[in-house]
């Protein structure tokens, strides 16, 4: 029984399939880490702004995106745009759309808080030395702000790849998708396959995680010396 | 020193909300000279040094450099930083820098010097302030006199014509007061023109060219040291010296 | 402070419940009007239109065999798909499967994303509001599997005996309300209920007849003596509603297709491997839409 389980793995196209469906799952996870880590420092960067129409806006939209579950999001995405509008996005691209507003908004709020806690006396200094607006987050205030970062972004990313396995529920088929497929094509055949392909999935999530804590390390080691 | 005029500072006014902080300020610095200014806490005296310097607003009144006024709106924090220095209470290194780094940036970034150029420069400052095997440390791997000795060197660098010192000891241990003060009392025979705020009051006598004594706002007292420290010109001046002096307390 | 954060608080959430509410009554009033205008909202496509583009959207699931499954190939298969085969070859046109979730089914018909459902989807009034639904192509009712040497073949025979059942299921409540005489053994979970029979806990367990013959099939010493018995729901395709041309299509395509016993074909060769020559495939086969009891 055992040896028919693994040898599901390899039979026809089934481990490419898996290794597709992780092609997708990557690239919706780097697209959307990626443009939610450039427009969420942006966003956290407006957020410690102290103009009013600005806080409001954007305390909004991060409480709007906190209070809607995921699923909500992709669904109002794909299917309600469709509805109200007629706007017909396709799965992948309503995807993207939904973890950037919402990687967006949880990086927005991770970089406002890493901003406020660099002292006030860092701005006051670079200030003094004569440094405007611009240099003095990209050469002083960013950079320190990063490293106290690192930790609570690296957490958001890994969230955001766990995630991306709600988007079957929009017909993008990733991943775990595949491998659920690939379990109940063989349901009667070989039951013991389901421990195989979900042992095959682990492997594939954390060998794609991994990199990540990899390089958050090697920086922290890094700016510790 | 010469006789010349480099700052001139006229009925300077600044509001916090509906609090006054600065009613009507006025003074003349002579390049070369070393202003001290004293007062009790929260008479104005660290907020006068932060409007030279466009740190803060300015709600009335003009400030002067060479003539030139440098109070408006419209003139950049880059070109008035680049004639006046500050250094703050809070030795405020950049902690994600060298020291090296700490001390250059500005100038290659800000006034688009060489790194060369730059750090040359940056070697013979630490060489002079006693320093210069800290040229890769760490902000954290430094003492409190030591971080305010390279926080003066990171403005000096700029080649500012005035320098504003804003209680630089205040938050130094005793033990390590005089190495800050001895880099102040070096500027002075270099002729650097500066107004220095403090508490420390031989210090204060023994650099001033001129006293101002502020309280709440304004400028109670001016004077030259000797006199006012041994003989104040005002009631509230001699108060506020008074209060350092424990030779008439009787213990026992 | 404080007030100020509260303010903002209660500031967002009637913005959101404004946008919830709002958008509530447009998905409403987009409903109504399609209803009430028929095929002139064209949140559909006509069966012109399908046939012009020469390919059918058709959504299935893509784990659920032997009904909806990827074979090792990549391929769409199961008892759905060689229908929607057939129907797609009766169009004249290719077939594009759409990998659909039990959640999502009527939301991909009422956006258009799909032309038809062929997602052993159950008929049932709440979702006829929302959908049209084809003629019926296959029947689900109970099954009743119990071991060969006390072997179960009607209910009568389960009076003062023990049956094992799962909480919530078509079973429990059937039995409860028919059949009162027979004890019930309630479990939370499937896996519990397999175990209690093979333990000889309860003399015989019954849920959907697909299930219990598809494990029957697995475990020797277990044979589903009553493969239909209950309230027999239907399954069948579903269309955009006001879909008419598309949906007579179906319908006809179905009547049509009795004349070569169509269905008992595909049971053959999608559901048969699955569960053996035990069951006759007019339990759960239904053919020219016609529901024979």
């Amino acid at each position: 029984m055992q040896d028919l389980g693994i040898r599901v793995l390899f039979e026809g196209e089934n481990g490419i399939r898996l290794l597709l469906g992780l092609l997708v799952t990557i690239k919706l996870s780097v697209i959307t880490i990626i443009a939610s880590c450039i427009l969420g420092t942006i966003m956290g960067m407006l957020m410690t702004l102290r103009h009013p129409a600005v806080h409001f806006i954007t305390r909004i939209y991060l409480e709007f995106i906190r209070i809607m579950p995921q699923l909500v999001l992709l669904f109002i995405a794909y299917f309600g745009l469709t509805r109200a509008a007629g706007i017909n996005l396709s799965g992948f691209t309503a995807a993207v759309i939904v973890f950037i507003l919402w990687g967006t908004a949880e990086m927005g709020d991770l970089v406002r808080s890493a901003l406020i806690s660099i002292p006030r006396n860092q701005y006051e200094s670079g200030a003094a030395l004569g440094f405007s607006k611009i240099q003095l987050y990209r050469f002083i205030i960013l950079p320190q702000a990063l490293r106290r970062l690192i930790p609570p972004a690296m957490n958001l990313a890994t969230r955001m790849i766990m995630t991306t396995s709600l988007v079957v529920l929009i017909g993008v088929v990733e991943m775990l998708k595949v491998g659920q497929q690939i379990i109940e094509a063989n349901r009667y055949t070989a039951p013991t396959a389901a421990l195989w392909i979900y042992g095959a999935i682990f492997f594939l999530y954390f060998f794609s995680c991994w990199p990540l804590t990899l390089a958050a390390n090697c920086l922290e080691k890094r700016w510790k010396e | 020193m010469e006789n010349k005029t480099l700052l001139r500072i006229e009925h300077l006014k600044k509001t916090f909300g509906d609090h006054t902080i600065l009613k009507d300020i006025s003074m003349e610095v002579k390049k070369g000279e070393v202003i001290v200014i004293i007062g009790p806490s929260g008479c104005g005296k660290s907020t006068f040094l932060r409007c030279l310097n466009h740190l803060e607003t300015i709600d009335g009144g003009a400030v002067y450099f060479k003539d030139e006024c440098i109070s408006g709106k419209n003139i950049s924090r880059a070109v008035i930083c680049q004639h006046i220095g500050m250094v703050f209470q809070s030795y405020d290194l950049f902690n994600h820098l060298t020291v090296i780094d700490n001390i250059t940036l500005a100038a290659i970034q800000v006034q688009h010097r060489k790194k060369a150029e730059v750090e040359q420069a940056a070697r013979r400052l630490l060489a002079r302030v006693g320093l210069a095997d800290k040229e890769t440390a760490y902000p954290r791997q430094l003492s409190g006199g030591q971080k305010q000795r390279i926080a003066m060197i990171r403005a000096l660098i700029l080649n500012p014509e005035v320098m504003l010192f804003d209680e630089v000891t205040a938050s130094l241990d005793p033990e390590m007061v005089r190495e800050v003060l001895d880099v102040i009392i070096g500027l002075t025979r270099q002729g650097m023109t500066m107004l220095i705020v403090t508490h420390e009051m031989s210090f204060a006598r023994a650099v001033a060219d001129r006293i101002f004594f502020f309280d709440d706002g304004q400028i109670i007292e001016e004077n030259v040291p000797e006199r006012f420290f041994d003989k104040p010109g005002t009631e509230r001046a001699g108060q506020f010296l008074n209060s350092f002096k424990f030779n008439s307390v009787k213990v026992k | 402070m404080r007030i100020r954060k509260l303010y903002l608080l209660l500031a967002a959430l009637a913005i959101i419940a404004a946008a919830v509410f709002a958008g509530g009554c447009k998905n409403e009033a987009a409903t109504d009007s399609q209803q009430s205008t028929g095929s002139g909202e064209t949140a559909f496509r006509s069966l012109d239109e399908i046939k012009k583009s020469g390919e059918v959207i058709v959504g299935v699931f893509s784990d659920k065999a032997p009904f909806g499954y990827i074979d090792k190939e990549g391929n769409y298969q199961g008892y759905d798909v060689y229908f929607g085969n057939r129907l797609a070859k009766d169009l004249g046109v290719k077939v594009k499967y759409v990998s659909v979730e039990p959640a999502n089914r009527v939301e991909y018909l009422k956006t258009g994303k799909v032309d038809i459902i062929l997602a052993n989807f159950t008929v049932t009034p709440e979702r006829a509001e929302q959908v049209d639904f084809a003629l019926p192509y296959m029947k689900v009712a109970l099954g009743v599997v119990s071991p060969d040497g006390a072997l179960i073949t009607s209910p009568d025979q389960l009076k003062g005996k023990t049956l094992i059942v799962a909480k919530g299921t078509t079973a429990e409540t059937y039995f409860t309300k028919h059949y009162p005489d027979v004890n019930l053994l309630k479990f939370d979970q499937y896996t519990e209920t397999y175990n209690a029979l093979v333990d000889g806990r309860g003399d015989a367990f019954s849920t959907d007849n697909t299930e219990v013959l598809a494990w029957a099939l697995k475990n020797k010493g277990f044979t589903v003596g009553i493969t239909s018995l209950g309230d027999t729901d239907t399954i069948a395709a579903a269309v955009h509603k006001g879909n008419k041309e598309l949906l007579d299509f179906i319908n006809d395509d179905i009547k049509k297709l009795a004349g070569e016993n169509f269905f008992h074909k595909d049971y053959e060769e999608t559901l048969a491997p699955v569960y053996g020559t035990a069951v006759s495939p007019d339990d759960l086969v239904v053919e020219g839409g016609e529901v024979k009891k």
